[in-house]
């Protein structure tokens, strides 16, 4: 499988957003202005972060992957965006705040056939290597070469 | 046989990343269990007729079932342990 997932314009390297919200509303943007999701699709990401939060406290940075009902998603994509400075993110399940670095959106639209790439890009974020390498790129192109390469070894081992 | 709910924000995201690994979990120990995701929100209609819940969000409710948190699926760290809370809790 191609990783139709991954557009190297869904990308954003060394943002200096400051909160969350700038987090979800930055990434959130480029999703609707591609097409990608509807119009109340910021809205939709922050009212689900705030009830189920999606930070995750891997090393050697946190990483959060914020996302939200598949009703407002038009076409499964992942958007990517690494932060200068940490941003807090409530931790997934807990209460705790976990200092974020990398975040992954997941926009999914219904249906199983996307199981296998959320495998493989959950498998992406316990890769304490990949991580490192991933919050110090420099461009986007680079980062999408380094993920890209990540997911397409993954499809091979598995 | 046994039934294992297992339930996040929208049934979407990380509960299919956790009842796959879930159901991996049980076929390799040969326990035979009905696997469903759910959205948490369907927990309290839907948690009579399960065993277990192991969910990715807070959840702080009681539901009268065992409820284990599956971050662990996630996140990466601490998979070991909820694989043996699972195990034990269905045998």
């Amino acid at each position: 499988m191609k990783n139709s997932f991954l557009d190297k314009e869904l990308i954003i390297v060394n943002s200096n957003a400051s909160s969350k919200h700038e987090v979800l509303e930055s990434l959130g943007s480029l999703m609707i202005e591609k097409g990608y999701a509807n119009e109340n699709y910021i809205d939709g990401l922050k009212t689900r972060e705030k009830e189920f939060a999606t930070g995750l406290s891997v090393k050697p940075v946190g990483v959060a992957i914020p996302h939200t009902d598949s009703s407002y998603v038009k076409e499964d994509k992942i958007a990517i965006m690494t932060l200068d400075e940490p941003v807090a993110f409530e931790e997934m399940g807990g209460s705790n705040s976990v200092d974020v670095q990398l975040v992954i959106l997941f926009a999914l639209t219904d249906g199983d056939d996307h199981l296998k790439a959320l495998q493989n890009i959950i498998q992406v974020i316990q890769d304490e290597s990949f991580v490192r390498e991933m919050v110090t790129v420099a461009d986007k192109e680079k980062a999408y070469e380094l993920f890209e390469s990540k997911l397409t070894q993954l499809e091979e081992e598995a | 046989m046994k039934k294992v709910l297992v339930a996040c924000g929208g049934a979407v995201a990380t509960s299919t990343v956790a009842a796959g690994k879930i159901k991996g979990l049980l076929k390799e120990n040969n326990i035979e269990a009905d696997v469903q995701q759910c959205r948490v929100s369907e927990l309290a209609s839907k948690a009579d007729s399960a065993d277990l819940i192991v969910t990715t969000a807070k959840v702080e409710r009681d539901y009268g079932v065992p409820v284990i948190h599956g971050i662990a699926y996630i996140s990466g760290m601490g998979i070991d342990k909820t694989n043996q809370e699972i195990l034990d809790n269905l045998k």
